[in-house]
């Protein structure tokens, strides 16, 4: 793909875009009030997550017995997921890795302190992927713990960056992501403040603080669109209760 | 889901009575209700999702790939259940069931068949997102519903290769394609709990605690179909033979409702 | 660790101090030795000491990447290093330390895999480094990073000429060997996150034992950053990041001129007495 495919003098992307705007959001919160405590799923454009909780509970290991709730956080990608398929084991290294993070930033977020001795097990199912998979688990287990009624300080959010040149890109899909390099951000309430920051391809430092401040702003939209759904849904309980 | 032994016993005498009392008053060839949706994951050539009362869930999507027809089989399924690793025995043992019924399907393959020298080799990924009882029968009727939905893009170029060396070209359109269930309806695996000398459809997690074992029946075109076998359920309670006469009477029961189920999931 | 050690090194942080007498924002020396063979580096921080060996061999290159050669990073954190770690069990820190390594060294393309392709989609160079570790102190990270990049620039692959279809590979004696194409140095720096906003460069056991959470930058000295973890724990502003990037870098600077010193040093040790062939890479 030619570079001008990408950004256009113009100033558009590829799928008609320009660079400040994210992709079309869809989030469902309690989507499997039967099969679980907490369920969320989040569409970013083409990429879609299933996130699903269960507990606080009992530990199925001793070592998960603390003074504190464990988060156990488990990614399992569809291999119908991408467009060239592909099948993932389930230790593949990428995973894990994704995973511990998810499980380290949520601790920082979810209140652990008052479910001690007990386990929250969340299960996210990566059902397509186009580009932004990390924000979109991230999305996805934040809407799920908070239909689990889990106490937690603030929504978690987290938005993808490219950097085309000097331009950045927001929520970039897959074309963008194979292409530039990008950075991951997640914040935690609507601070300015970044909790999460993963970056993976090279990139020059002073490209960096534009990335970071797009990318902070998209996370506070993000929250803004959670926190609707969450509204909805309660006012939607609300209603149900009153009749 | 732990039961008392006094609990189990009760369940169990009011199962074996003649007519079986189910806990749920279902009859006992009533399958429970399930909703499903078709055709909505993007990058597939076909998908389904099926819902059922319980919360249980599974996703199937269907990709293919050209391959060369000597390159082994041509219907490769997989089965991937939340929270269970790649080494669990369960996940294996369904996606072995599945390769057996979906490769006992003659018409299933000729579809996949593209020239003398190509085919398509067809990937069922399923994935369980939760399950309460045994999920063969929802990953059955899951696969089912995706492989109805099924299409494969169309052969522009010729058949016959043997004497040109030639890659298959397809139409770009995908109005074009055809679909992969043309004149026959893909397999469905029904599965069967037989307690005492009763038999019943679409046990729930309770009904196989006290089962002696699980029967799974294939239904295909109208008509019984291999593989017919027994299912390994894991509870081994009340292991011990049966009596033959209930393989008669699970013929018969899958016979007189399988048809209903077909209709039920389809509608 | 005790709970009374516990309270000691965090209250020591809470007023700026370390154990170590260090400052919060420095790190510890490093030094740095080469081994009698080409690509044997050990590494010392602190009471942390690991040993990277980098080999070669033919190989075939991937199918669906003939034009290039194989690299593979190992390490292999075996309770040799320290009893709380398990042979043959990976627990998440440990997987942690190997995908962080790959990824700042593989994945930013410190070495030139195009460079190790002898006959396209036929044969290349698979280039593998192992570290093994001797003795934990923290900061595997940083220091199994600065270990394989160093093996990496010390070691040379045997030449190769092709003769009509085969493969010839001379032996050290028939022609001198060649260096590798190091692109360029990444370097890693890990951060750890204590209780009240504490925030310590270059943690060492104690330290990593009460942490709360960390964060790993691999900058190399043309400021490019190659990766940058950080999971949660304690928020930052994104002027605060910065300036860690730039602290970074500065350390990538030092160790990157300590490396290309110590490999003149090394150099000019082995080609005493030989008018050195290899004296003219040792520029680079």
């Amino acid at each position: 793909m030619s570079r001008f495919e990408i950004y256009s003098p113009e100033g558009l992307r590829a799928d008609g875009r320009r660079w400040n705007e994210l992709r079309h959001i869809k989030c469902g919160i309690n989507t499997h009030s039967k099969s679980a405590d907490g369920s969320a799923v989040v569409e970013m454009g083409a990429s879609k997550v299933v996130c699903i909780v269960q507990g606080p509970q009992e530990p199925e290991t001793r070592s998960r017995v603390r003074e504190k709730a464990t988060l156990s956080v488990s990614v399992t990608v569809a291999p119908f997921s991408t467009t060239e398929r592909s099948k993932h084991v389930t230790n593949d290294r990428r995973l894990q890795e994704m995973s511990a993070n998810l499980q380290n930033l949520f601790e920082e977020a979810v209140l652990t302190h008052l479910h001690p001795r007990t386990e929250i097990v969340c299960s996210l199912t990566v059902i397509a992927q186009d580009g932004g998979l990390l924000s979109c688990c991230i999305n996805a287990m934040t809407l799920a713990l908070i239909d689990a009624g889990l106490p937690m300080y603030e929504y978690v959010s987290a938005c993808s960056v490219a950097l085309f040149d000097q331009t950045p890109l927001l929520d970039p899909n897959n074309v963008e992501e194979t292409e530039l390099a990008s950075v991951t951000v997640g914040i935690v309430g609507e601070t300015d403040k970044i909790s999460l920051l993963i970056l993976e391809r090279r990139l020059g430092l002073d490209r960096l603080p534009p990335a970071l401040e797009l990318g902070v702003e998209g996370c506070k939209v993000l929250r803004q669109v959670m926190d609707k759904e969450v509204r909805r849904h309660g006012a939607m309980r609300l209603a149900s209760r009153a009749e | 889901m732990k039961f008392s032994v006094s609990e189990l016993s009760y369940l169990r005498s009011s199962l074996i009575s003649s007519p079986p009392l189910r806990p749920d008053c279902r009859k006992p060839g009533q399958f429970r209700p399930v909703e499903s949706e078709v055709d909505w994951l993007p990058f597939t050539n076909g998908s389904a999702r099926v819902r059922a009362a319980d919360g249980s869930e599974c996703i199937v999507g269907i990709k293919t790939k050209v391959v060369a027809r000597s390159e082994g089989s041509l219907i490769e399924p997989s089965v991937d259940i939340t929270g269970y690793k790649d080494n669990d025995p369960l996940p294996n043992s369904l996606a072995e069931a599945l390769r057996h019924t979906l490769n006992a399907c003659p018409e299933l393959t000729a579809q996949l068949i593209l020239t003398e020298k190509y085919a398509f080799r067809l990937y069922v990924d399923c994935v369980v997102l939760s399950f309460t009882s045994h999920p063969l029968s929802l990953l059955s009727l899951a696969v089912f519903r995706a492989l109805k939905s099924t299409r494969l893009p169309q052969l522009i170029s010729s058949r016959d290769d043997t004497l040109v060396d030639e890659i298959p070209q397809f139409n770009d359109d995908w109005d074009a394609a055809q679909p992969i269930c043309t004149k026959w309806s893909p397999p469905l695996v029904l599965l069967l709990a037989i307690v005492g000398d009763n038999v019943l459809l679409d046990p729930t997690d309770a009904e196989l605690e006290v089962a002696e074992t699980a029967l799974c029946i294939t239904w295909k075109n109208n008509a019984i179909a291999a593989p017919i076998k027994n299912v390994d359920i894991g509870s081994g309670k009340n292991v011990g033979g049966y009596n033959p006469k209930v393989l008669l009477d699970a013929y018969d029961l899958v016979q007189s409702c399988a048809a209903q189920v077909v209709s039920m999931i389809v509608s | 660790m005790s709970s009374i050690e516990q309270a000691f090194v965090q209250s020591l942080l809470e007023d700026q101090k370390r154990v170590s007498g260090r400052r919060l924002n420095e790190a510890r020396k490093l030094e740095l030795a080469f081994g009698g063979s080409y690509g044997h580096v050990e590494v010392k921080m602190g009471r942390t000491r690991l040993v990277a060996q980098v080999s070669s061999q033919v190989a075939k290159p991937r199918d669906d990447r003939p034009f290039e050669g194989l690299f593979l990073i190992t390490t292999d954190v075996s309770s040799m290093a320290s009893p709380r770690f398990e042979n043959g069990r990976q627990t998440v820190d440990e997987l942690m330390v190997t995908r962080l390594i790959e990824k700042a060294i593989r994945r930013s393309n410190a070495l030139d895999l195009e460079s190790l392709c002898i006959v396209a989609g036929q044969s290349c160079w698979m280039v593998r480094a192992d570290v093994h570790y001797l003795e934990y102190d923290g900061g595997f990270i940083d220091a199994s990073c600065i270990a394989v990049i160093a093996a990496l620039l010390h070691f040379r692959r045997p030449d190769t000429s092709i003769d009509g279809s085969r493969t010839i590979v001379h032996t050290l004696d028939e022609r001198p060997p060649v260096p590798l194409s190091v692109l360029h140095v990444p370097i890693c720096v890990s951060w750890s996150f204590f209780d009240n906003d504490i925030i310590v460069v270059d943690a060492d056991e104690a330290e990593q034992d009460l942490r709360i959470g960390s964060m790993t930058i691999t900058i190399n000295k043309d400021r490019d950053i190659c990766q940058f973890t950080k999971a949660g724990k304690i928020p930052l502003s994104s002027q605060q990041i910065i300036e860690c990037c730039e602290q970074a870098h500065g350390r990538a600077r030092e160790i990157t001129d300590l490396i290309h010193e110590k490999l003149k040093q090394d150099f000019e040790k082995r080609n005493r007495g030989n008018m050195g062939f290899d004296l003219a890479e040792n520029d680079r």
